[in-house]
Order: structure tokens, then C-alpha cells, then sequence
């Protein structure tokens, strides 16, 4: 199992699975930031002001960030911010479930639907992604300071 | 070691918020509003609710409604069309012949578009939808009214 996880091919499926993933997202999101911006108010976490700049700003940076992991430029700095758009993503449906809100949930640009059932899927989803950018994160983090110990 | 950890985790911050700041760049150089003949921008929309002179529904949930609203707007539900018909009949009457404008949460949301139909079948020719809906009116900045 630590040899699997160890694996380079593993690594690079998991980048190109979590990059292609948040791309998509960012992508959709996109195309209706106004319905984004709407439903993120419906999550009655942010402040009510800061939602139309989160739906303009959250698109590009999974665009950015899912680029800059498949392309392995600052892959380490980019599993970083996937990692803490997943635990945001995972408060904001976990918070609304506890709070018997039922926002629609915009994780893909259109709202999907307005059922709780579909909340308990994004969170699903997101803890998915947690763990996987979370385990991305580590990996790069430990090749980072393995580099600088040889050369120091 | 634990040097090394701080200085990188200190590296990957700063390297997640030169990001977010080319991310908001890109997102607030893409903004776009649009407009047809059943609809009202938010550019004509915004004077009217300054100078009181447009009647404004609001088609969302009543949660949606109450944690946050154009000031002055009604609360009519799309689903609870004739409960809201009934409840709201005297202001609608006196605002026949003015501007309606009805929104929900975005452009392309059902809601405002089937409470506006309703309206005009009901005789109410001026209703009108706003096209950026709740989403542009935050987006803009624009007051927000809580509660009721």
C-alpha cells in the first residue's frame, strides 16, 4: 500500500483527477457568475458583500490553481490553494446541513438542485477532494524538504 | 526541520493569496450584464427603487427573502403565487399602471420569469424582470433590507 501511494503514476493521476475536477468547476462557474454570486448568499456564511466578488474570484482561482497542479509549476503552492478551496467548500455545505438551510448548491456553475439530499453529496464530494488535495499537499511538501536537506 | 516546515507553509500562503489576487483581476475584468424587451437592467432598475417609483417583488423563498432583499421589495414566492396575489392585492392594484419589476436570485432563474407571465396574464402590462436579479444587485453593492 505505501509503495502505491508512493508511486509517481499515482501521483500524477490524482493531480490530473483533482485538476481536471476543479477546472470543470471553475469553468461552469463562469458561464453564470451571477448565479453563483446568488447562491453563494444562500449559504448565509459570508458576508453578504463579499458574495459577488467570491463568485468572481472563486472560478479563476480553481482555473488557476487546477492549471498551475497539472502543468507542475508551483504544484506545491497550487495543492495548497485546492486544499483550502476543499476545506472551504466542506464548511459551507457541512455549516448549511447543520443549519437546515437548503441553498442551491452551485459547486458546478448551475444550481443543482435544493434538496438536502444533494448537500450531503457536494459534502461527500468535498471531503473527497479534502483528503485527496490534502494528501497532494503532503506529498509535495515532503519532496520539497527532502530536496533542501540533500542540498544543504 | 520545523524552521523549514514554518518557512514553507509561510511560502504556500503567500503563494495562495498572490493568487487570489490574480484570480479577483481576472474575475472582476469579466463582469457582464445584459438586457431584452420583457426585462429591466440594473443600470434603469437601481433609479426607480431610489426615487420610489417602481413596485418590486421579490420571487425567491421567503428564508432567501428574509435574510436579505431590495429595500422596499415585496415577498411573492413563485410557489405561493395566489397566497402572495391575495396578500399583496391592494399595493398591486394601486401599482397597475406603474412599474413592476419582479427578480429572483439571477438572470436565468424560473421563478422571477413565471411570477412576471402571471402577472402580465393577470393585466399587470408593465411587470417587468430584473436580468441580473438578486445575484447583480449584491454583486453591485447596492443596499440590502433584512427581515419582515
Amino acid at each position: 500500500m505505501r509503495r502505491l501511494t508512493a508511486s509517481p503514476a499515482v501521483d500524477w493521476v490524482l493531480k490530473l483527477a483533482v485538476a481536471a475536477v476543479f477546472m470543470h468547476a471553475g469553468a461552469m462557474k463562469l458561464r453564470t457568475p451571477e448565479g453563483f454570486a446568488a447562491q453563494i448568499a444562500g449559504f448565509h456564511l459570508a458576508p453578504m458583500p463579499l458574495a459577488p466578488w467570491l463568485a468572481t474570484m472563486l472560478p479563476w482561482l480553481e482555473l488557476l490553481a487546477g492549471f498551475l497542479l497539472v502543468a507542475n509549476r508551483r504544484g506545491r503552492a497550487a495543492a495548497f490553494a485546492l486544499l483550502v478551496l476543499s476545506a472551504g467548500f466542506s464548511v459551507a455545505v457541512g455549516q448549511a446541513i447543520m443549519r437546515g438551510l437548503e441553498p442551491a448548491c452551485g459547486c458546478f456553475g448551475e444550481a443543482e438542485t435544493l434538496s438536502s439530499a444533494s448537500l450531503w453529496l457536494a459534502l461527500g464530494r468535498d471531503l473527497a477532494l479534502l483528503a485527496v488535495t490534502a494528501w497532494l499537499y503532503r506529498r509535495a511538501s515532503v519532496e520539497a524538504w527532502r530536496d533542501d536537506l540533500s542540498r544543504a | 526541520m520545523a524552521d523549514t516546515k514554518t518557512v514553507s507553509f509561510v511560502r504556500d500562503l503567500g503563494a495562495f493569496l498572490v493568487l487570489m489576487a490574480v484570480a479577483s483581476l481576472l474575475g472582476w475584468a469579466n463582469r457582464t450584464p445584459a438586457m431584452d424587451d420583457e426585462e429591466i437592467s440594473l443600470e434603469r432598475f437601481f433609479p426607480l427603487v431610489e426615487e420610489g417609483r417602481v413596485l418590486v417583488l421579490d420571487a425567491r423563498s421567503q428564508v432567501d427573502y428574509r435574510a436579505g432583499h431590495v429595500p422596499g421589495a415585496l415577498s411573492f414566492p413563485a410557489h405561493y403565487f395566489e397566497g402572495a396575489h391575495l396578500r399583496h392585492a391592494a399595493a398591486l392594484e394601486a401599482g397597475r399602471t406603474g412599474n413592476l419589476v419582479v427578480y429572483c436570485t439571477d438572470g436565468g432563474c424560473g421563478a422571477g420569469r413565471v411570477v412576471q407571465r402571471e402577472l402580465r396574464r393577470l393585466g399587470y402590462a408593465h411587470a417587468m424582470v430584473l436580468v441580473e436579479g438578486w445575484a447583480g444587485w449584491t454583486w453591485a453593492g447596492l443596499p440590502v433590507e433584512r427581515g419582515r
